[in-house]
């Protein structure tokens, strides 16, 4: 989740919040209040017609008379004789109107006068529909002024954001562009906000300590490199010379093989962890492309002997034309080591499957009928002493290195390596 | 043919001479670019076998100096030295091949007469072994004009075994060379095995006795 996204999210809950409760609670506390104005206003009324009626100094029948006109002029209220056993009451009615002609909600007020001495029930009404009408759009207002209100804060939020994140965006670029071996250093630039400048002062720091123990170490690699392939070479030179001497007497010459064996073996040894360091001290992997089948079926014809020898059943699967993102000198490397252990711990008449696809590559291998320890497959040194114990090593960090897996499975009578490239 | 070996491990350089010296190949040593400036400037020579690090300076630029003269000497880059840059650099120069040490003599051997026969040749040359042709750019043999039909396994065995004329090839020497799996136990039989193949193919078009077998060594080819 982006950091925006981070800060906006209990912003945003908040505000919804807000809005949720605020809208309903302004519409109801609005209506209550204008009810409240409105009862008052027929409690008045109802006072008027009481005292106004009393003024009149009616007889009875004038009274009565005078109410049966009130009645049927239905100008809000309506009369009757009697007292009534209930309390004042205030209700809201729909009711037919003639003069509206539809249903309109009506507040009607009930109550009792005394008009000469005798108990009335009175029914004071006022049609509430404009009342209504008014609160929802004063609802409405609020509503669209709180929106208004939180848009415009996200708007400007949105804005000031990218323009403050704007100098960050740039050093992440920058970072991400960084590569150790690079000539050119990560240089701080100065982005105005101080915490940023404080993280590019320390990220220069930082690169630059990063790229000197680089260059350290590849200088290091380049000695060890050098300072111990000469010393082979100058021991192979001496024995390929001795080899050439007249009268080698067979013992001579078995132990000269020997010594020209295990010379063979520590100049591979040598090779195999000089490859793993130069793979593991941070260089980034070069661009380019790579054909998998290619080099596959390059790899697979220089061990054409041993794959007859064991009378292996060869399956290569390959995907036409796939090609991968990758330096092509890593590419064999990987699957150079790949194929040479599925040959190597294979028996004979066994069986190699090779799959390769644009995104993915297996090399399957019968073997020993026992799933391999996965913990230990690739560590170093920890073959079965058929090989040196480094390829698997070597293959792994050649993918790690590419942001790549290498697993292994069992998958009875197969030990399957899978290498999965990222889509 | 003259070589120039430039190379500051002197006990090397004497080990390279001793390998590929013979009747018709003279070996000059340089252990310094100024050594090795003075020589290339003086005569000219069939194939430069060049370290790069050398005591007063990179190798390269013996090779920057025989370009800018447009000389046609041809040059092997042997380095200690395998980074990729290293090796594109030197190419880019004009170096004919590039070879990582520790190298098997055998090895330098071959890529020397390759060199060489480019250089001198431009690729349309055939190397003679009495009545053995072999047609380098076109990976051809012949006996006496008739075509040996040979694996590509057992023409890089037949290349290894004629460039090093006369010297005993190691067994383990051959297989490192055939690309095999060198650790493995059986790797000498495969040897083995592919010698034999090559002798009776030979044998067959009458060029028989020429590969000798070196007991508990490995293997010697020698003309009559």
């Amino acid at each position: 989740m982006k950091l925006l996204h981070r800060t906006r999210r209990p912003f945003w809950i908040y505000a919804a919040v807000v809005m949720v409760l605020s809208v309903p609670t302004y519409y109801l506390v609005l209506e209550r209040q204008w009810l409240a104005d409105i009862d008052e206003d027929l409690v008045v009324q109802k006072k008027k017609l009481e005292h106004g009626l009393n003024e009149g100094h009616l007889t009875d029948v004038e009274l009565d008379s005078a109410i049966a006109r009130l009645n049927a002029l239905d100008v809000g209220f309506q009369l009757a004789e009697g007292e009534r056993s209930l309390p004042d009451h205030f209700s809201t009615v729909e009711r037919d109107d003639a003069f509206h002609g539809h249903a309109e909600p009506f507040r009607t007020y009930t109550s009792t006068i005394h008009v000469n001495g005798r108990p009335y029930m009175i029914a004071v009404s006022r049609v509430i529909e404009e009342t209504e009408e008014l609160i929802t759009g004063i609802a409405i207002i609020a509503c669209i002024t709180l929106l208004l209100l939180f848009g415009g804060v996200l708007l400007l939020d949105r804005v000031t954001a990218q323009r403050i994140w704007a100098p960050f965006h740039d050093m992440l670029s920058r970072l991400k562009h960084f590569q150790v071996d690079d000539v050119e250093p990560f240089r701080a630039a100065s982005t105005g906000v101080s915490e940023f400048d404080e993280l590019e002062v320390e990220l220069e720091h930082l690169t630059a300590r990063n790229m000197a123990m680089y260059t350290e170490q590849r200088r290091f690699t380049e000695n060890a490199a050098h300072e111990l392939r000469t010393p082979i070479a100058l021991l192979q030179g001496k024995l390929e010379r001795l080899f050439q001497s007249k009268d080698l007497t067979q013992e001579q010459a078995t132990l000269l093989e020997e010594a020209g064996n295990v010379l063979g073996r520590m100049h591979r040894s040598h090779e195999g962890l000089l490859l793993l360091a130069r793979l593991e001290n941070g260089a980034a992997p070069r661009i380019g492309i790579s054909d998998p089948n290619a080099i596959v079926s390059n790899v697979l014809t220089q061990w054409d002997d041993r794959i007859r020898e064991l009378h292996l059943t060869l399956v290569v699967d390959g995907v036409a034309n796939a090609t991968w993102r990758m330096e092509p000198a890593m590419a064999e490397i990987l699957l150079g080591n790949l194929v040479s252990n599925a040959i190597r711990h294979n028996r004979a008449g066994g069986r190699i499957t090779i799959g390769i696809s644009p995104t993915a590559c297996t090399v399957s291998n019968t073997g020993d009928a026992a799933p391999l320890d996965p913990t230990q497959l690739f560590k170093r040194f920890a073959g079965s002493g058929k090989g040196l114990g480094l390829g698997l090593a070597i293959a792994q960090r050649v993918c790690e290195r590419q942001g790549w897996s290498l697993t292994y499975a069992y998958e009875a009578p197969l030990h399957v390596f899978r290498v999965a490239l990222p889509n | 043919m003259n070589l120039l070996i430039v190379e500051d491990e002197r006990s090397l350089a004497d080990d390279i001479r001793a390998y590929l010296e013979g009747p018709e190949t003279r070996c000059h040593i340089a252990g310094t670019v100024r050594d090795a400036l003075d020589l290339v400037l003086d005569k000219e020579f069939d194939c430069v076998i060049l370290d790069l690090d050398l005591p007063d300076g990179n190798g390269l630029s013996v090779l920057r100096e025989l370009k800018k003269q447009g000389r046609k000497d041809g040059v092997v880059i042997v380095s200690a030295k395998d980074a990729l840059e290293d090796r594109i650099e030197g190419l880019r120069i004009g170096a004919d091949d590039y070879i990582v040490k520790p190298f098997h003599l055998a090895e330098l051997a071959v890529r020397v007469q390759a060199t060489v026969r480019r250089a001198l040749f431009d690729g349309h040359d055939l190397l003679h072994f009495d009545e053995l042709v072999i047609d380098l750019p076109a990976h051809t043999a012949k006996v006496n004009g008739i075509a040996l039909f040979l694996t590509p396994t057992e023409f890089q065995l037949l290349r290894l075994l004629t460039a090093s004329k006369d010297r005993v090839l190691p067994r383990a020497v051959i297989a490192e060379h055939l690309a095999e799996d060198a650790d493995h136990e059986r790797a000498q039989d495969l040897v083995y095995a592919h010698v034999n193949n090559l002798k009776r193919k030979l044998a067959d078009v009458g060029y028989a006795d020429r590969i000798h077998t070196v007991y508990g060594v490995g293997y010697r080819f020698s003309t009559t």
